[in-house]
């Protein structure tokens, strides 16, 4: 399968954010040059202290122009988030520390494909994240760096070889993505996916651009769409 | 001319419904049999296991057999709906399937993700689709096997019939198309 480049966007109170360890940083304006180029697309409500209805909203506008497939997520921890989810054009809902309790609900009715387990250094406190993953029975692990999110400094590549040496599932790998070149080593690790954010507020180094630059590394990646 | 996509009560038909409204086709989305049999064209979707998908089919498959096998009316099986076409499914136990094109299901691992399809038919152009899906089908007869993708059987197809192991819905341009040519194909 060819590896995915996901555009991951963060929403806090219906606002698209530019986010530094996945809190609400800046707003920017930006131009969606190379969207149709993205593989897939991440939306997650960043609000803090909870869901918003504005968030709500806002990811519901965009599903519903988009036809890759549409991850939701962020504050999800009831079985009614995640039929909100679905209802309001989600193909997949990615679900944190509640990812334990929602899984087989979720595979009961919309099929384990479409949970994603979000994982980072803070979902599973006191626990070895490599040994929660491993019993999940979910589609695939979003593996995010907290540390990492907002810095354009590169994925860590350490935590997503321990995750891809015990992970049954596909693996997208998150937070710190700064160059096409942190998306090719990832993919020399296993990697089934890319997600990258906060590059499209701040630079002109879109999604066509990376997967021209991939391209000529010889990396199986799907075409650009431009 | 009705387009009706079966609705069994799983999983989520927004996507697909949403794309045939992108290419101008307003399809009627029904879970009864009256309006099943009544269909000029018929899209099974699928989504979680084959026994899930053949437990909300039962109830319709005497309608089904009806439009597809007796009328000979176009059929679009995606994803589950394209691997209840066969006989057997391994996922979660044994199931019975719709019988309609010989093969099984079986278990191959996680596929979430784009992958080249090579494919000669009408309704399917070669290119790129996304799947996402564990099991995959494995076709009894070789002149079923219509599209081929590194993995194996993608595209099944037999006279007014065809299944997809991808999810059109979720592929783009190219995924459009692939409903677009189901929704004018005179088989």
């Amino acid at each position: 399968m060819k590896p995915r480049l996901v555009w991951q966007m963060m929403f806090s109170d219906g606002v698209l954010v530019r986010t530094k360890r996945f809190v609400p940083d800046y707003v920017y304006t930006q131009s969606f040059l190379g969207m149709e180029s993205a593989d897939e697309v991440f939306l997650l409500d960043v609000t803090p202290g909870g869901r918003s209805d504005a968030s709500w909203a806002a990811m519901e506008r965009y599903a519903g122009d988009c036809f890759v497939p549409v991850t939701m997520g962020g504050h999800i921890h009831l079985m009614d988030d995640v039929k909100r989810s679905f209802d309001i054009g989600a193909d997949k809902v990615v679900v944190g520390r509640s990812a334990l309790t929602l899984c087989d609900g979720v595979a009961v009715r919309w099929g384990c494909q479409a949970i994603t387990a979000g994982v980072d250094s803070r979902t599973y406190p006191g626990r070895d994240l490599v040994e929660v993953v491993k019993d999940l029975n979910v589609g695939e692990i979003l593996l995010q760096s907290v540390d990492r999110d907002g810095s354009l400094g590169g994925y860590d590549l350490d935590l997503l070889a321990r995750v891809l040496a015990v992970a049954d599932c596909p693996v997208v790998i998150g937070g710190g993505y700064g160059g096409w070149r942190h998306a090719r080593d990832a993919i020399a690790l296993g990697v089934s996916g890319c997600a990258m954010s906060n590059i499209f507020h701040l630079t002109e180094d879109h999604m066509a651009m990376a997967k021209g630059n991939l391209k000529m590394e010889g990396v199986n990646i799907r075409e650009a769409m431009c | 001319m009705a387009l009706v996509i079966a609705d069994y009560g799983r999983g989520n038909l927004r996507s697909l419904v949403k794309a045939f409204e992108r290419i101008g086709v307003i399809p009627v989305v029904s879970g009864d049999a009256a309006v099943i049999r009544d269909a000029d064209r018929i899209v099974l979707p699928g989504v979680g296991s084959f026994g899930d998908c053949m437990q909300g089919v039962d109830g319709l498959r005497d309608a089904l057999d009806d439009v597809v096998l007796v009328r000979g009316c176009p059929f679009l099986g995606i994803c589950a709906g394209m691997q209840v076409m066969g006989d057997r499914g391994f996922e979660n136990g044994e199931h019975q399937g719709l019988g309609w094109i010989p093969g099984d299901v079986k278990h191959i691992g996680m596929r979430m993700g784009w992958d080249g399809v090579v494919c000669g038919h009408p309704v399917v152009p070669s290119g790129e689709y996304y799947f996402m899906h564990s099991y995959g089908f494995d076709a009894g007869d070789q002149r079923d096997v219509v599209g081929f993708a590194g993995y194996g059987h993608a595209v099944i197809g037999r006279a007014n019939m065809i299944g997809v192991q991808f999810h059109p819905e979720k592929s783009q341009a190219l995924g459009l198309r692939v409903l677009e040519r189901f929704a004018g194909w005179t088989p």
